[in-house]
């Protein structure tokens, strides 16, 4: 096929914008540091079914949301012709639209770069010969990426979202339902990955409504529970810097949920509440360290006084439910590697779920004082 | 509520025998706020006024105030379950993890605390206080 001298230049543009796009593109390969590069890298290790895969193509590894930079993995319309031969890649692109999509440059660059994300591509060497080079400037990028994949694990549990007709009240005087505690009350949220939604344990069997108390609670039970494992950590720098992301990634999701779900424009306001739920999270890490060593019924007092916001009517067997998750959830972190755990965890819940089978039997079970005392009433009975 | 209720027995047993917490205050502690529970039930007129919210009146729901025998005691089964520490043996809290690494003593450490907390004089809570702002490494 002959090209004109026009086509030719506009060849030569796309190449050189192409190149450009390349170069820019390589501070964000830095983010391979953190366990999302796993993600990309490793098609193989990923099942995840709801994500968006057309028939006929390889599965898409894709599980953050479609952003400009972590777009790399998206399918765009129309498929491109032959990711395979660079020669076709810019004719097709040019002759098709003048300007090709950002989606589509980026699939582009990353079919050149790497010739499979098996094994990695350039970002992944870069990401590797960092972390050789320059292991306690890189620590920080590692830490903050398995926080992170242990956060939205622990965010997943009890996920709740406001409608969204319903969240400008403010202006529309259509505002969400108000519960006794005048809390906002939501519906839970379907769509967050690894999580199961409406189905979740914690809305289906304890029955705890979808404010933002308890998605806030609720994470931060779990995220105590690998706090403790945490602790483990040789160094208590480390483990401090653990903790630090960790807070780090629930303030900010909790910050986003006050100004998306509950119109909290102001930042003073939001201030006040980030404040609060700091306070929080040291009283539940002592009340629960304290539960812990000193038995069931302080740790369930603890559980009720966080969970249930010490309400009188509580069912105490669903508390007695959550004191035997935690033990459980807490017990099997035992002998497992921390790296271990915050991969089992981006991939799903399964690890949660195990924690939460066969408590209804336990505690179901006949305990020894109501055995006892109505034996005892039977023999003062027989006494009379 | 007959007064022969074997489930109030086991209440009052549960509440007699829960742990005493020293650091929390007593309006919110387990012994307070479950007497208050039960005496719904023995003075139901009390409790609904008390239970009246200021311009609320509307929205006021009549509790269900019939005590359920099988259902209290299901609840006094999972509070002995609490009590014999079924969970805890049944999932017990690993070595490695009561004695972590970077803290030994962490955990005596909160339980040492929560003893001495509440009988500390206003001085020693002073000097602890400016003790902890200034952390020497």
């Amino acid at each position: 096929m002959s090209v004109c001298t026009q086509c030719m230049r506009a060849l030569r543009r796309q190449a050189r914008l192409e190149q450009l796009t390349l170069s820019q593109t390589r501070p964000s390969q830095l983010r391979c540091l953190s366990t999302t590069s796993a993600r990309y890298q490793q098609p193989q290790a990923q099942s995840k079914p709801e994500s968006q895969v057309q028939p006929g193509t390889p599965p898409s590894i894709l599980t953050t949301a479609p952003t400009i930079t972590s777009n790399l993995a998206a399918d765009a319309p129309p498929p491109a012709p032959a990711a395979g031969s660079p020669s076709n890649a810019p004719t097709s692109a040019s002759s098709q639209v003048p300007a090709p999509s950002t989606a589509e440059m980026q699939k582009q660059i990353s079919s050149r770069l790497g010739s499979s994300r098996v094994g990695g591509g350039i970002g992944h060497k870069i990401a590797t010969s960092l972390r050789s080079a320059a292991k306690s400037t890189t620590e920080t990028y590692i830490t903050y990426g398995l926080t992170e994949a242990m956060f939205k694990s622990c965010a997943a549990q009890a996920p709740y979202t406001i409608p969204e007709d319903q969240r400008m009240g403010v202006y529309t005087g259509k505002g969400p339902p108000k519960n006794a505690r005048a809390e906002d009350v939501g519906v839970p949220e379907t769509s967050v990955p690894g999580s199961q939604g409406a189905q979740s344990w914690w809305f289906t069997r304890l029955g705890l409504e979808p404010t933002f108390s308890v998605w806030s609670q609720v994470c931060f039970l779990h995220m105590y529970i690998l706090t403790v494992k945490l602790r483990t950590l040789p160094d208590q720098r480390t483990y401090m810097e653990y903790q630090r992301y960790l807070l780090e990634h629930f303030s900010s999701v909790a910050e986003d949920k006050m100004i998306l779900l509950h119109g909290m424009n102001a930042r003073g306001v939001r201030n006040k509440y980030l404040k609060d739920l700091f306070v929080q999270w040291r009283g539940i890490q002592y009340a629960y360290d304290q539960g812990l060593v000193s038995g069931d019924a302080v740790l369930a007092g603890a559980v009720w006084r966080n969970l249930w916001k010490a309400d009188e009517e509580v069912d105490w067997e669903k508390v007695a439910l959550v004191v035997g998750f935690m033990r459980r959830a807490i017990a099997g972190l035992a002998d497992s590697d921390i790296n271990d755990i915050a991969t089992n965890l981006q991939q799903s819940s399964q690890y949660w779920e195990q924690a939460q089978q066969g408590l209804d039997g336990m505690v179901n079970l006949e305990s020894t004082g109501i055995r006892d005392n109505l034996r005892e009433e039977a023999a003062a009975e027989k006494a009379l | 509520m007959a007064s022969n209720s074997i489930a109030l027995k086991h209440w009052s047993r549960i509440i007699s025998r829960w742990p005493v917490d020293k650091v929390r205050p007593e309006s919110v502690s387990f012994q307070t706020l479950m007497r208050k529970r039960l005496e719904k039930y023995q003075n139901p007129a009390k409790a609904a006024e008390a239970a009246k919210v200021k311009g609320n009146e509307y929205n006021i729901r009549a509790a269900d105030l019939t005590w359920d025998e099988a259902k209290e005691m299901k609840q006094a089964n999972a509070l002995y379950a609490l009590f014999e520490n079924r969970f805890a043996k049944d999932a017990p809290f690993p070595k490695k993890l009561r004695f972590p690494e970077s803290q030994p003593t962490h955990y005596d450490d909160i339980i040492t605390e929560s003893e001495r907390a509440p009988s500390r004089g206003f001085l020693t809570k002073m000097t602890d206080k400016l003790k902890g702002m200034i952390r020497l490494r």
